[in-house]
């Protein structure tokens, strides 16, 4: 493409220059109009892996958290109305065997690396709910950080085009003069 | 250009990618040892503020074993020591390869210059 040719910077040199100026661009270093078209190049780059990996994990905060919500609403049927009733259990996702309930006070928790607490249903509750507000928090503070980095996204997109008219004008100009 | 100096600045270009890429690993390890942290801290919380009477299991392979709920703080307590101490050590570790990684780097683009003004 015309643009990366008529920058006089050889390869090597660039995608170091580049490595560094994408740092100082993210700290505020050189303004974007200063910057060159591959250096640009690469801030984009970085900041779309940024975006593309904070999606991912607002994806996985959303997805725990629904898993506890869907714990909670499982703790509502262990109630001592439900004691000794008939009940379905599931083996596999297809396949259930009759059971019933025995046991509707307390339940047994996962609370990560390996541990189990058995506590009351209350409790457990409190635990579900706890986490779920725990998740939810972490997903609005990633949504507030995506938004940020797609709103500079944005902006070096569209420093990007404006590079890329000029170059192309000057290019125009430079041949109408050769004729 | 003197062919030389080119075959010199592309080993130290490779030096380089090398170095570029353990510190990657490095910042993944680092990025799995917080995770493990935060998890830890989240069952400390929990295991810390049960009753004296709750029975807490351990799940060794496909069994749970029925834990002292003191043994249980402790061991708790004893692996967030230890990752934090592991972080800490990583954390040195990112930093000096970080200095290393940006001296190189200046000291490639003084041998780019040196190349292009010959």
């Amino acid at each position: 493409m015309f643009a990366a040719d008529s920058i006089p910077s050889p390869q090597k040199a660039g995608a170091m220059a580049d490595a560094s100026a994408a740092e100082q661009a993210e700290e505020g270093g050189i303004p974007l109009s200063q910057a060159s078209l591959q250096q640009l190049n690469a801030v984009k780059q970085q900041l779309e892996q940024e975006v593309r990996s904070l999606l991912n994990n607002q994806a996985a905060l959303r997805e725990a958290e629904a898993r506890f919500q869907a714990s909670i609403e499982s703790l509502k049927s262990l109630c001592p109305e439900n004691n000794g009733k008939a009940m379905l259990i599931p083996l596999t996702s297809s396949l259930y065997i009759d059971g019933h309930m025995t046991e509707t006070k307390k339940v047994t928790v996962d609370v990560g690396t390996g541990y189990y607490i058995e506590m009351s249903v209350e409790r457990a509750h409190k635990f579900c709910s706890r986490r779920c507000k725990l998740l939810s928090d972490n997903a609005s503070k990633v949504e507030g950080v995506l938004k940020d980095k797609k709103k500079s996204l944005e902006q070096l997109q569209i420093t990007m085009q404006q590079k890329m008219y000029m170059l192309q004008q000057q290019q125009e100009a430079a041949k109408s003069e050769e004729r | 250009m003197a062919p030389a100096n080119e075959q010199e600045m592309q080993k130290e270009l490779e030096k380089f990618k090398a170095m570029q890429e353990t510190l990657q690993k490095a910042y993944e390890a680092r990025m799995g040892l917080i995770a493990q942290q935060q998890e830890t801290e989240l069952v400390k919380e929990e295991i810390d503020s049960i009753e004296d009477d709750a029975v807490v299991y351990k799940l060794v392979g496909p069994v749970m074993v029925k834990q002292n709920i003191d043994d249980a703080k402790g061991n708790v307590s004893k692996r967030l020591d230890y990752i934090s101490g592991e972080l800490e050590r990583s954390n040195k570790i990112i930093a000096e390869k970080e200095t290393e990684l940006g001296d190189k780097q200046k000291h490639l683009i003084k041998m780019q210059q040196e190349l292009q003004s010959s």
